[in-house]
C-alpha cells in the first residue's frame, strides 16, 4: 500500500499532475472555513475559503514549503484575503460584542452555541473579548488568532504572516496583555457623539 | 479560566462548512483544475522549479530591485492639528490650521452635498506628492455596551465600555505582489497586504479623476461590501468612497473627485461635532435605509476652517445621544521613502491626546474587569457598579 503523501509531495505533484490540488482542499478546506467563520463570519467565510484554493491553485508553482505542511501558506493567502475586509471584520467583531452573535449568523448557526448555560458564558466572553479583538491592530490579531484557534505554532504562524519569530512573540505577548484586562491601554476616552438630527 | 482558554471558547462552537458550501468550492476549484489541465499554461505550470528554501523571513512587500533603484524623494507631511480649547495636549508645530475655528457649519444651508464640494475643492488645492511609502498617524478609539444592556440603557447613566484610544503609526507600501501593504512600528511589524477597499498600491495611484469612471469603480466595489444586502447602493457607496479616502495612497485629485461622487449621492446628512482629539468638525454622514445594514452608519469628519478630511466613524444610527462606536482621527499623513521614516513636522515621540472619562449625556466608559465570563459574574458586577458597591474600575 502506497504511503500518504504529504502537502508538500502533494504540492510537487500538483505541479505535473493538477487534479492532485484537490487533495489539499480536501485535507484543509474545513478547518480553514471553520477558522475563518470564526473570525468573519459564515459569508465571507464561505467566499474566501473558495477564494484561498482557487488562489493557492493558481499560485502553486510559487510555493516554497518551509516544512511539510502547507497549511501555513494556505493561511497566508487566506489572511490576505481577509485583510481586505478588515472593516467588515472590525464591525463584525463589535456587533459580536453587543449581541453575542456575529450579525450575518442564522439561527442554526446561533445554535451551535449548543446548551443555554453556554451561550450564556458565550454572550459574557463576547462582551470582555469582542472589543478588544476589535481594538487590536490587524497584525496582532492575526497572531493571536492563529495561536488560539488555528493552534499554530510560532515558526508556522511567522510563515504564515510573512515576519519573524520575534514579532510572532512581541505581537502575542502584547495582544495576550490586551486580553488579560487591557493593562497597556490609555485612560478612559469618552465617546464623542454630535447632535445627529 | 485563563485568557486563552477563554479566548478558544469564543466561537469555537460555529459549524463547520456546510455540504453546500463545500460542494461549491471544491466545485469551482475543479473547474480551474480542469482548465489547467487542458490549457498551455497548465503545461507551462508543469515545468520543475529549483527547490528554494527560505531561509529568513521574507518581506514580501519590499521589491528589492525597486528599492535598490528607487529615488529617494522628499518627505512631504500634512499635519493636521487640533483647534478647540478641548485638547491641552500639544501637537506637532505643522499645523495647518491652530486655535478655535469660525463655526461656518452652523450655517443652515451648508448640505452635506456643499461640505463634499468644499471638501473636493480644498483637496484639489493640495499639490500631488509621492514616495515609497504613505505615512498615517491617527488616534483610534472604540466603545460599546454590554451585552446584557438594551440600547436604550445607552443613554441612561448606563455603564459602556472601550478600547482605545490607541496612537497609531503606519506605513503603506506597495508590495512585490502588487498589494497594498502595511506596517506599524517603523518596520517591527509589518502586516502584509492590506487595503479597506481591496485595491492595491497601483490601482488605488490609478483611479481615475473622470466622475464617470470613478462612480462606476465606486459602485462596482459597493456590490461586494454588503452582500446580505444587495440593494444597499448609496450606502454602501459611501462607505467605499470613506475607505478610498482614509489612510489611503490616493492623490488629492482622486481624493477631490471621489467627494464630489459622494455629493452625488442621496441620504447624506451633515452635523457639527467634535472629533477625537478635540478638534471642531463637520460631520458628514449617512444613515442605514431599509435596504441598508442596520444599526451601521459611517461619517467623514472635515474641518470646518478648511474641508480637509480629519477622521472617519461608526455610529451606531439607533442611538442619538451617543452613537459613535469607533473613531479615528488622522493626525498626520506624508509621503516618506522608508516604512521608518517619518514626515517632515512629525514629533518622534508623539504625546498622547488629551482624554476625559466622560462626555455629557453619554454614560462613562468602563473596562470590563478580568475574570468576569459569565453572565451572572457580569450582572452582579454591573450591578454592584450602580449602587457604588465594590470597586469601580474607571480611569
Amino acid at each position: 500500500m502506497d504511503d500518504v503523501l504529504t502537502d508538500r509531495e502533494l504540492m510537487e505533484r500538483s505541479i505535473v499532475s493538477p487534479a492532485s490540488f484537490a487533495e489539499v482542499f480536501d485535507r484543509h478546506h474545513g478547518e480553514l472555513y471553520h477558522y475563518l467563520r470564526r473570525r468573519a463570519g459564515p459569508s465571507l467565510a464561505a467566499d474566501i475559503a473558495a477564494e484561498t484554493f482557487l488562489t493557492a491553485f493558481a499560485r502553486r508553482d510559487r510555493y516554497r514549503p518551509d516544512g511539510q505542511s502547507v497549511r501555513p501558506w494556505l493561511y497566508g493567502i487566506a489572511h490576505n484575503l481577509l485583510r481586505k475586509h478588515s472593516r467588515s471584520e472590525r464591525r463584525q467583531w463589535l456587533a459580536y460584542a453587543r449581541h453575542g452573535e456575529m450579525p450575518d449568523v442564522d439561527h442554526s448557526a446561533a445554535d451551535a452555541f449548543g446548551s443555554a448555560d453556554s451561550r450564556a458564558d458565550a454572550t459574557a466572553a463576547a462582551a470582555r473579548i469582542g472589543p478588544i479583538l476589535a481594538g487590536l491592530p490587524a497584525g496582532d490579531r492575526d497572531v493571536l488568532l492563529l495561536y488560539a484557534w488555528a493552534d499554530m505554532s510560532y515558526a508556522d504562524i511567522a510563515s504564515t504572516l510573512q515576519i519573524p519569530v520575534g514579532t510572532v512573540r512581541s505581537r502575542l505577548n502584547r495582544a495576550r496583555r490586551q486580553l488579560r484586562g487591557g493593562t497597556e491601554l490609555q485612560p478612559m476616552n469618552p465617546v464623542i457623539g454630535g447632535s445627529r438630527g | 479560566m485563563d485568557d486563552l482558554t477563554v479566548l478558544r471558547e469564543v466561537r469555537a462552537a460555529e459549524p463547520g462548512a456546510s455540504a453546500a458550501e463545500t460542494t461549491a468550492a471544491r466545485n469551482a476549484l475543479l473547474t480551474a483544475i480542469e482548465a489547467a489541465e487542458r490549457s498551455s499554461a497548465g503545461r507551462r505550470a508543469a515545468r520543475p522549479r529549483p527547490a528554494a528554501k527560505r531561509t529568513t523571513p521574507r518581506r514580501i512587500w519590499i521589491p528589492v530591485a525597486a528599492a535598490a533603484a528607487a529615488v529617494v524623494a522628499g518627505a512631504a507631511v500634512l499635519t493636521l492639528a487640533p483647534g478647540g480649547s478641548q485638547h491641552p495636549a500639544s501637537r506637532p508645530s505643522a499645523q495647518q490650521h491652530a486655535g478655535p475655528v469660525a463655526p461656518a457649519y452652523h450655517d443652515a444651508a451648508l448640505t452635506g452635498a456643499v461640505v463634499l464640494d468644499k471638501a473636493a475643492a480644498a483637496a484639489a488645492r493640495q499639490a500631488g506628492a509621492s514616495g515609497k511609502y504613505f505615512f498615517t498617524e491617527s488616534e483610534w478609539v472604540s466603545s460599546l455596551q454590554p451585552a446584557t444592556q438594551a440600547a436604550s440603557q445607552r443613554s441612561s447613566g448606563a455603564e459602556m465600555y472601550r478600547m482605545g484610544p490607541e496612537l497609531r503609526r503606519m506605513w503603506f507600501g506597495n508590495g512585490v505582489d502588487g498589494s497594498l501593504v502595511m506596517a506599524v512600528g517603523g518596520g517591527q511589524n509589518n502586516l502584509g497586504p492590506s487595503s479597506n477597499s481591496g485595491l492595491t498600491w497601483a490601482q488605488l495611484r490609478a483611479l481615475p479623476t473622470a466622475q464617470a469612471p470613478l462612480r462606476a469603480i465606486v459602485a462596482r466595489l459597493a456590490v461586494g461590501l454588503n452582500p446580505k444586502y444587495p440593494n444597499s447602493s448609496a450606502f454602501s457607496q459611501f462607505e467605499i468612497i470613506g475607505q478610498l479616502v482614509f489612510e489611503s495612497p490616493i492623490s488629492p485629485a482622486v481624493q477631490a473627485a471621489l467627494y464630489q461622487v459622494a455629493a452625488g449621492l442621496p441620504g447624506i446628512k451633515v452635523t457639527d461635532t467634535t472629533d477625537l482629539v478635540g478638534r471642531p468638525a463637520v460631520e458628514v454622514y449617512m444613515r442605514p435605509g431599509p435596504n441598508d445594514p442596520p444599526a451601521m452608519g459611517h461619517a467623514l469628519y472635515f474641518s470646518p476652517a478648511t474641508f480637509q478630511l480629519l477622521g472617519e466613524a461608526s455610529i451606531d444610527a439607533a442611538n442619538v445621544s451617543c452613537p459613535v462606536l469607533g473613531e479615528s482621527a488622522i493626525l498626520a499623513t506624508g509621503y516618506v521613502s522608508s516604512d521608518t521614516q517619518l514626515p517632515a513636522g512629525t514629533p518622534t515621540k508623539p504625546e498622547p491626546a488629551y482624554y476625559s472619562n466622560s462626555a455629557p449625556g453619554c454614560p462613562m466608559l468602563v473596562q470590563i474587569p478580568v475574570g468576569i465570563v459569565t453572565p451572572r459574574q457580569l450582572g452582579l458586577w454591573v450591578a454592584a457598579q450602580r449602587h457604588g458597591r465594590g470597586p469601580r474600575k474607571r480611569h
